[in-house]
């Protein structure tokens, strides 16, 4: 209910129920206090009566009597009047019939007891009738007789009837009348009140209820003018203060957001956030781009399940459960568990664009606090790092492989060759090594130029590597020398299957190679080292098959030469 | 009902609340007191005038004694000025009264007054003797019958009331009046000879203040301020003679020397007479007032049947 309605209502409403139980609580008192009062009157009336129709009954002034009593009969609350004189006849009565007769005939309603008692005592007696609408009262009515001595005397008697019932009714009358006075008079302060409280406060403070409500619906304008000076005019100059500070301080956030939406909308970085419960609550162009959602497509969406990679997600929940030593429920979870705890997540992940191709993302997780230091959200920010891991592709071809031939450099080499030796070593087995030089290389690069030549290695690579495993690694270690790595062979090697291999290699070799429209014939010349028979270490076996290499080469081109300890100069004079 | 009760109660408690509250705005009691015109009252008026009633007290004078005594029968006064003769009436009608205050004891100020041809006492028989029968004068005129041995037969009674008494005696509608001051030196002023007078039967009239038995309750605080306003009249009218006879001869329509000379008949008991006369000794007004109601019984005044008590209460004697 408004002020303005509550407030009259109220007023009225008070002063019904006081008009009320004035009423009441008055009506109760009056039936009581009319007969005490009635009592009273009748007492003061009988007294007076007595003292005037006494002296009249002596000098036998009938006519003074009756006037008297025509006199009385006259009030309204007088229901009848009876005076009898000591001879017991009736002088003057409100029932003219009686006149002259013995009161004891009268029809007036006088109790004979109660005249018997008044005249022996010559008291006045009153009493009210059985319904109490009246009240009857009698007083001795005594006339000296001093020719019969100084103490002779005969009293009649005086009865009077008061109206209880007319009194009640005058009074009730009365009383109806002040409750409507008094009803009236409180309506009227009520009303005055009410015009008052209107005036200076309800106006005003619907005036202030009005500005505010302007201001609500966006009138940064508005103010309240009350005038005056109390509270409410108080209250609303700092209401003016605060909408002021307010609005001063609204444009400060609304650039402030605009600026963050701008940044974050410009941003490079695909932004996210969520509410506590996954629920994506921005999206930002960046996102849009990358992930092909728009973004009113996702905003309101839980978050993982539409563009994660879902086995991803599980895998990574067994792995940060153990890491967080808590059991983690695959999902939203996986994601903000650690920023929760208050730690930066940053990982690498997959997104699944809506066309379905997979995008790999470095996505860093935070947690969003409230004032109260609760959060109330998680913010991811993510970058696509296809470029970035294309780029690191390269470089590890460019470090670790020929770019001419594709084919494994030295480096790799080094470290395949490293690896088998490990493997070996801890198998036990053995592995051989050639070392294989191109014979005529230099005049097909002088006679037909470098391209021709250049062609001639891809083309050599070619052969090699279909000519061994594929478990085997054929590596260029620069010029026209390349190296194989053949593993996995067991420690009762064979050395004339390598030789058949070696063979194999010279013979694919030693064939017409057609580049460029030219016939070309070359051959190679190869040095094999064996582990663990010719050395235990990479450099060594390095050493050894080049060493053979030179061996076979001086023995005659196109043929293999396994490495052999005696005839190696280096082992004798370091002897 | 219970509600009606709860109503009322609480309506009640509120009124009671607040006439507590503003109760020096509210009405005391008022202490109504009729006299007739008699100079052994006149101290009371005295006090009035001179504001000695510090209580709300009414002093109400009525033209005889007949109209005090019927108004303090019907309970329109609470106190009232009489002849102890009076109060044995008002004991026989059975009216539970109190005696706080002896006023005056008469020593001839009541008085039988006739027409000079009267020389005395004797000279009434055959006549008209008019006496307001109700009072106090039935019993001076039994008691000076009686003192001069003539019987109540042998003289004619008219009823008339004290206020009249003058104008009885100016229209001769008798040849004596049995009457008292001022009327006394009224009549003496226009020819009247005293034959009688109280100074023949001592002690006899006395003036007491009575009051009802439940007013020694009801109008404590006023009983206790008209006995102090009393005796403050009296020292007064010794203090300051001059100013008190005229006042009072203002009221009794007679000149200051006269209303002097009215009181030479009366005696006005002091403080310690007052306190002797209400105590429970042999001295004490009930000796009288006994004596008083056998006398009565004699002279056919009273109902031999009853038994008159006083109450006499000198709690108020200051």
């Amino acid at each position: 209910m408004s002020l303005r309605v509550l407030i009259p209502s109220l007023l009225l409403f008070f002063t019904l129920i006081i008009t009320i139980i004035g009423y009441a609580v008055i009506r109760i008192d009056l039936t009581e206090d009319i007969e005490q009062e009635s009592l009273r009157y009748m007492n003061i009336e009988l007294s007076k009566l007595q003292s005037l129709i006494e002296p009249l009954l002596a000098k036998g002034d009938y006519r003074g009597i009756k006037s008297l009593q025509s006199f009385k009969a006259s009030e309204l609350d007088n229901k009848g009047i009876l005076i009898a004189d000591p001879k017991g006849v009736v002088v003057a009565s409100s029932n003219q019939k009686d006149l002259l007769n013995p009161w004891q005939i009268s029809h007036i309603g006088i109790n004979s007891e109660f005249v018997k008692k008044t005249i022996s005592s010559t008291r006045s007696h009153t009493q009210f009738s059985d319904d109490r609408k009246l009240l009857e009262g009698y007083i001795d009515l005594c006339v000296r007789d001093l020719s019969k001595g100084l103490r002779s005397f005969s009293c009649g008697f005086l009865y009077y009837q008061l109206d209880l019932n007319y009194r009640h009714h005058q009074a009730r009358e009365w009383l109806v009348k002040q409750s409507i006075y008094i009803a009236l008079g409180s309506s009227l302060a009520a009303i005055t009140l009410l015009l008052i409280l209107h005036f200076r406060v309800t106006r005003r403070v619907i005036k202030i209820k009005t500005t505010l409500d302007l201001w609500t619906k966006g009138d940064r304008e508005a103010k309240i003018n009350l005038g005056g000076n109390d509270e409410l005019n108080h209250i609303s100059y700092l209401i003016n203060n605060l909408v002021k500070e307010f609005t001063k301080d609204e444009k400060a956030l609304i650039f402030n957001q605009q600026v963050n939406d701008a940044i974050i909308q410009s941003a490079n970085y695909s932004i996210i956030s969520t509410n506590t419960k996954g629920v994506i609550t921005t999206f930002n162009s960046s996102a849009e781009k990358l992930l092909g959602y728009d973004k009113f497509e996702l905003i309101d969406k839980q978050s993982p399940a539409v563009f994660h990679h879902i086995p991803e997600v599980i895998e990574r929940t067994k792995i940060l459960s153990k890491e967080l030593g808590v059991d983690i429920e695959p999902g939203f979870e996986t994601f903000v568990a650690k920023a929760r705890l208050g730690k930066i997540d940053e990982n690498n992940w997959t997104y699944i664009h809506k066309d379905g191709h997979e995008i790999p993302v470095r996505l860093s997780v935070t947690a969003l606090y409230d004032t109260h230091g609760h959060i109330y959200g998680f913010l991811g920010i993510a970058h696509d790092i296809s470029e970035q891991l294309a780029a690191e592709e390269k470089l590890e071809q460019l470090a670790y492989f020929d770019q001419l031939t594709q084919l494994p450099n030295r480096m790799l080499y080094n470290d395949r060759l490293n690896q088998t030796i490990g493997f070996a070593q801890r198998n036990n087995s053995s592995f051989s090594i050639f070392f294989l030089d191109l014979d005529k290389f230099k005049f097909v690069n002088d006679n037909y130029g470098h391209e021709v030549g250049d062609k001639l290695l891809i083309e050599v690579a070619k052969i090699l590597t279909q000519s061994v495993r594929r478990s085997d690694t054929v590596a260029r270690l620069g010029g026209d020398e390349f190296t194989v790595i053949l593993p996995g062979l067991d420690s009762h090697y064979d050395k004339i299957a390598v030789g058949l291999i070696a063979e194999k290699i010279i013979e694919q070799l030693s064939k017409d190679i057609i580049i460029d429209g030219y016939t070309l014939q070359i051959g190679a010349s190869i040095g094999i080292a064996i582990y663990p028979e010719h050395g235990m270490e990479a450099s060594d076996l390095n050493k050894h098959a080049d060493m053979a290499m030179y061996q076979a080469k001086e023995h005659g081109r196109g043929r293999y030469y396994f490495y052999k300890p005696s005839e190696d100069t280096t082992v004798a004079s370091s002897d | 009902m219970q509600i009606q009760w709860t109503l009322r109660s609480t309506a009640k408690i509120v009124s009671l609340f607040i006439i507590t509250c503003i109760g020096n705005i509210a009405q005391a009691e008022t202490l109504r007191v009729g006299t007739t015109l008699w100079p052994g009252y006149e101290p009371l008026y005295l006090a009035k005038e001179l504001k000695e009633f510090k209580e709300d007290i009414r002093m109400i004078h009525y033209p005889s004694t007949s109209d005090v005594l019927r108004a303090f029968k019907n309970r329109i006064l609470e106190a009232a000025a009489l002849t102890l003769d009076e109060v044995v009436l008002l004991e026989e009608a059975n009216i539970p009264v109190q005696i706080i205050l002896v006023l005056d004891i008469s020593e001839g100020a009541d008085v039988i007054m006739a027409r000079p041809e009267i020389k005395n006492m004797q000279g009434l028989i055959g006549a008209k003797v008019a006496v307001e029968s109700t009072a106090v004068g039935a019993y001076v005129l039994s008691r000076a019958l009686q003192v001069h041995d003539i019987g109540i037969h042998q003289i004619a009674l008219v009823n008339v009331e004290n206020s009249s008494h003058k104008d009885a005696y100016q229209k001769e509608l008798a040849d004596a009046i049995v009457t008292y001051e001022p009327v006394r030196t009224q009549l003496l002023n226009i020819g009247a000879k005293q034959i009688f007078s109280s100074l023949e039967i001592p002690g006899e009239v006395v003036d007491v203040l009575v009051v009802h038995d439940d007013v020694i309750q009801s109008h404590r605080d006023q009983l206790l301020d008209i006995t102090k306003g009393w005796f403050a009249a009296l020292k007064q009218i010794k203090d300051e003679p001059v100013d008190s006879y005229t006042f009072i001869a203002s009221r009794m329509k007679i000149t200051p020397r006269e209303a002097k000379e009215s009181y030479y008949g009366l005696s006005l008991p002091s403080l310690k007479k007052n306190k002797k006369l209400l105590s429970n000794t042999p001295d004490s007004l009930a000796t009288t007032f006994s004596r008083l109601s056998e006398q009565m019984k004699i002279s056919g005044l009273i109902n031999p049947e009853v038994k008159p008590k006083i109450l006499l209460n000198d709690q108020f004697l200051p």
